[in-house]
């Protein structure tokens, strides 16, 4: 399966680090979407299906919570995993995160093998070669 | 700082400079080096400022000549490439902001929630460079691009 995947971070940086660790993973994607905050991602996700979301939390304009906050009130878009990917090292915050909805957290500086996990274990291995 | 925490953010820095911009840096004790000649030409201060149940900020001192590295290293492209160029102050705010995060969570583990403030880069004339490098809680890295320093400000009245 192809999956269609949207990364939202603020850095341009980073963004392109995701996408290349996720090739390096071998996760196989049909379209690899960046938005650079939440509400670019909303935007995104209100014309384009995706079939994961890797996000971070800081961002300016809508950060990362209130982004799934707001996919939670939508039937269709609070069936979309959501993979937080952040330096956030506390796990008082992390159980915040896990409580609002997220699927799975991944903490900064990550290796391909937290993304070939993450997706192997939402999506099943054929994915993640 | 006390030297355990000394040492464990020491392996923060070095742990995330490798794994993130392939950069090796080396703890060096401040009073081996020949300050005069190991801070030439021009140097960046990357600064984040921290709030929680602890406040302080985290300044990077750095040879600008490392910057295009890092971003052509985070990216895996050659650094005169176009992107690498652009994105070279994006870069070194992303390897800060990380630096930080994982600073936090040695000194004082996972349980306190941090707010980590946007990370800034400056130019820095050495000579203002040089006097950090005896500060208490500066830590000297040395590397192929030249002197790094990692200085950790705690406030003591928070």
């Amino acid at each position: 399966m192809n999956l269609n995947i949207l990364i939202v971070d603020d850095s341009i940086t980073i963004r392109a680090v995701m996408e290349k660790t996720l090739q390096m993973a071998g996760v196989q994607t049909n379209q690899v979407l960046h938005a650079s905050n939440g509400q670019e991602a909303l935007d995104i996700l209100a014309q384009e299906w995706v079939d994961l979301i890797f996000a971070d939390i800081n961002m300016p304009v809508m950060n990362g919570v209130e982004m799934i906050k707001k996919m939670s009130e939508d039937g269709l878009l609070k069936t979309i995993p959501v993979v937080v990917v952040s330096t956030e090292g506390s796990k008082t915050r992390i159980d915040e995160l896990k409580d609002i909805g997220i699927t799975a957290y991944i903490r900064k500086p990550f290796q391909p093998e937290d993304f070939k996990a993450v997706v192997e274990q939402l999506i099943g291995r054929s994915n993640a070669a | 700082m006390q030297p355990e925490l000394i040492e464990k953010t020491n392996n923060v820095l070095c742990k995330v400079m490798e794994s993130m911009a392939f950069i090796f840096v080396d703890p060096t004790p401040s009073d081996s080096l020949d300050v005069e000649n190991e801070i030439v030409g021009s140097y960046l201060h990357a600064h984040m400022k921290f709030t929680g149940p602890h406040t302080g900020s985290i300044n990077l001192h750095l040879p600008t000549v490392m910057m295009s590295a890092i971003s052509a290293n985070m990216l895996g492209v050659n650094e005169d490439d176009e992107d690498a160029l652009s994105q070279q102050l994006d870069a070194v705010r992303k390897l800060l902001n990380v630096i930080c995060g994982q600073v936090l969570t040695e000194i004082w583990g996972t349980e306190p929630v941090f707010d980590l403030c946007i990370p800034t880069v400056d130019p820095i004339d050495n000579n203002r460079v040089k006097p950090a490098v005896i500060r208490p809680d500066t830590t000297c890295f040395t590397s192929d691009e030249g002197l790094v320093l990692l200085e950790i400000n705690i406030d003591q009245t928070a």
